[in-house]
């Protein structure tokens, strides 16, 4: 019999083998529990991390924002601008 | 135009993957117990050791859990499971082949035996020689003839289940079926 002929005919033998029963529904649940207590007690120290960043970079952003915008409106700078010019 | 929308899931699944996602995870050991029998079949293909099988299986339910949300239900939630379970057992045969590698195994190990006379009428003898005779190969190899030979897939089937193109597929499993025969040849020669 040729080699690959009696792999198909192994093949058809061996798909009506029945595996062990297995039940892994408990298994599985428990995992999913103990998953879920770590990634609760990851998760805070995470977004609080991530929070504290967050802030820093938009105080920061802020400030600088509200120093620009104080300086485009103060009617003195471009007064002395213009007496700048005048002066070279 | 209208275009009718054809749901691949059915009514019960449907149901306990809404619930699970809202957590509910008496919804989901619901999914388990409906399908961990057609798991543990195909992971049977990947490993004959029934703790091993076991621990496979309980792998399989935990990615698709955490995997849940992604779950579009355009196919059915077994082929979707399959899919998970096939990539499972890939992943146990290449780091079982790293292992090998490591330890260097002997080629005298390697040999295979004769294909044993009552092995095409006893289901479990012609499973462990076939399975046995697949794991000598490389765990490409390995895969697509456990998928196309033991898990009955087509080329298509074969590519969802691997992620592989269709073409990938064919190549993989011509070269597969020469080193097979190879391997086969050789250890009729003595």
């Amino acid at each position: 019999m040729d080699a690959m002929e009696a792999v198909v005919k192994l093949a058809a033998a061996a798909r009506r083998e029945s595996p062990p029963g297995i039940d892994v529904s408990g298994k599985v649940l428990r995992s999913l529990q103990a998953y879920q207590a770590e990634k609760g007690n990851l998760y805070p120290a995470t977004l609080a991390r991530f929070s504290a960043v967050s802030f820093a970079a938009a105080l920061i952003l802020g400030t600088v924002a509200l120093n620009e915008w104080l300086t485009l409106h103060d009617p003195m700078v471009q007064l002395f601008d213009t007496v700048a010019m005048v002066m070279k | 135009m209208r275009t009718t929308r054809v749901c691949a899931v059915t009514e019960p699944d449907a149901a306990d993957i809404a619930a699970s996602l809202k957590g509910d995870g008496d919804a989901f050991a619901r999914i388990v117990r409906r399908y961990q029998g057609e798991i543990a079949t195909t992971l049977w293909r990947f490993t004959r050791e029934r703790a091993v099988c076991e621990e496979l299986v309980h792998d399989v339910f935990v990615e698709a859990y955490l995997s849940l949300p992604t779950y579009r239900g355009k196919a059915p939630l077994l082929h979707w499971l399959r899919r998970i379970a096939t990539r499972v057992g890939y992943r146990q045969w290449k780091q079982a082949a790293r292992e090998r590698a490591h330890r260097q195994v002997p080629l005298e190990e390697d040999r295979v035996g004769e294909i044993p006379d009552a092995a095409t009428d006893d289901p479990q003898a012609a499973s462990e020689y076939l399975q046995g005779v697949l794991a000598r190969l490389p765990p490409r190899d390995h895969l697509v003839l456990t998928l196309l030979y033991l898990e009955e897939c087509s080329v298509e089937e074969a590519a969802q289940r691997t992620g592989w193109s269709k073409a990938m597929v064919k190549v993989q499993a011509f070269r597969a079926r020469k080193k097979l025969r190879r391997l086969l040849e050789t250890s009729e020669g003595g």
